[in-house]
């Protein structure tokens, strides 16, 4: 059941505080009265939900973090690995019981204005890649986090993450970036 | 019609008022103070306020239910919110100790399914997803970490959110 007075995307709108006042209390008004959009919301506030809550546990997929997500991390206390990598750099690394690895990869140089992708070689010799990963452009690098479970799967070896900046059809090496990783005991 | 204007409600009524409202004034407690146990005491502590003003027979017009509960939420929101500022300023004052960490819920919902649909999306789709529900960013906050414009993650986000619904969903 849907309600025709209200477009889809007001719901998330309203939730994420994007709505200026005149709109979120007219809105409320409407949800107050309605019952089509007041299940469409719980529908949403689900979601929102099992996103918090598997963040905050680490069941997420990997994810590329902007400073606000590290800082909200860190002020849940999620226990979170941090490694911060330059390029042609190698740092070691460990499984460890923590909810997330951050590797926190520095740009050298400006930052890409184009499109940026990822890619791990993992010791097994698996490539993951990651297209048009956000760059964190407060800080200058691109914070790659995986989640603990992926962390402890790795067996003990080099990762060697790559980044490449992409116009078009022209691609152009940004730099690599080494993890040496020793697996859990 | 859920009360007849001018008369005290019976226990069905009341029960049907309940039925109606308490999950309207979860949302609007979740919404305003992003805390679960905030929203279920709103919950308890509008419908006593309004009960109260029904069984005084202080509700004439019954048409304007839904904004009297809602007026009832914002005043009581309004005041906990100022409370909270006080409570706040009182404890870093005098240096209280930080709040535990919020123990998950215990409706642990399918995080394998919630695992599985994140990574289907795209990367951007995906931070941005976990910037909204998790670290409650405003689309303007997010386009600026992100160098995006406001209306390009407000359509991401969208996008995003129902891919997710319609994923973890999916029989």
């Amino acid at each position: 059941m849907s309600c025709p007075n209200v477009t889809a995307g007001v719901f998330v709108d309203y939730w994420c505080g994007d709505l200026d006042r005149t709109a979120t209390e007219a809105f409320e008004e409407h949800l107050f009265a309605c019952d089509a959009c007041t299940t469409e919301a719980e529908r949403l506030v689900a979601t929102a939900k099992r996103v918090r809550e598997g963040t905050a546990l680490g069941d997420v997929a990997s994810l590329i973090l902007t400073r606000s997500a590290i800082d909200r991390l860190r002020q849940d206390e999620v226990p979170v690995r941090h490694y911060t990598v330059r390029e042609g750099e190698t740092v070691p690394c460990q499984a460890t019981p923590d909810h997330f690895s951050v590797v926190h990869l520095r740009l050298d140089g400006p930052t890409p204005r184009t499109r940026v992708d990822l890619g791990v070689e993992t010791a097994r010799g698996e490539i993951i890649r990651y297209e048009d990963v956000p760059i964190n452009h407060l800080d200058g690098e691109i914070s790659l986090a995986w989640p603990g479970d992926m962390v402890r799967a790795q067996p003990s070896g080099v990762l060697t993450i790559t980044l490449t900046e992409v116009a078009g059809s022209e691609k152009r090496l940004l730099g690599q970036y080494k993890l040496a990783h020793s697996a859990a005991d | 019609m859920l009360v007849s204007p001018w008369m005290i409600p019976s226990p069905v009524e009341e029960e049907e008022l309940y039925r109606r409202f308490a999950r309207r004034i979860r949302l609007y407690g979740l919404r305003h103070l992003r805390d679960a146990d905030g929203a279920e005491d709103l919950v308890q502590d509008v419908l006593l306020l309004v009960l109260g003003k029904l069984r005084a027979g202080e509700v004439r017009d019954v048409d304007q239910l839904p904004s009297f509960v809602l007026g009832t939420c914002r005043m009581l929101v309004r005041n906990k919110i100022r409370g909270e500022a006080r409570r706040r300023a009182l404890l870093e004052r005098f240096e209280a100790p930080v709040s535990p960490i919020e123990p998950p819920s215990e409706l642990r919902l399918d995080m394998t399914r919630l695992a599985e649909c994140m990574a289907k999306l795209s990367e951007r789709a995906r931070t941005i997803t976990v910037l909204s529900f998790y670290a409650d960013r405003s689309s303007t906050e997010i386009a600026e970490e992100m160098w995006v414009s406001p209306n390009n993650v407000r359509v991401m986000r969208h996008r995003a959110l129902a891919a997710l619904q319609q994923c973890m969903e999916a029989p």
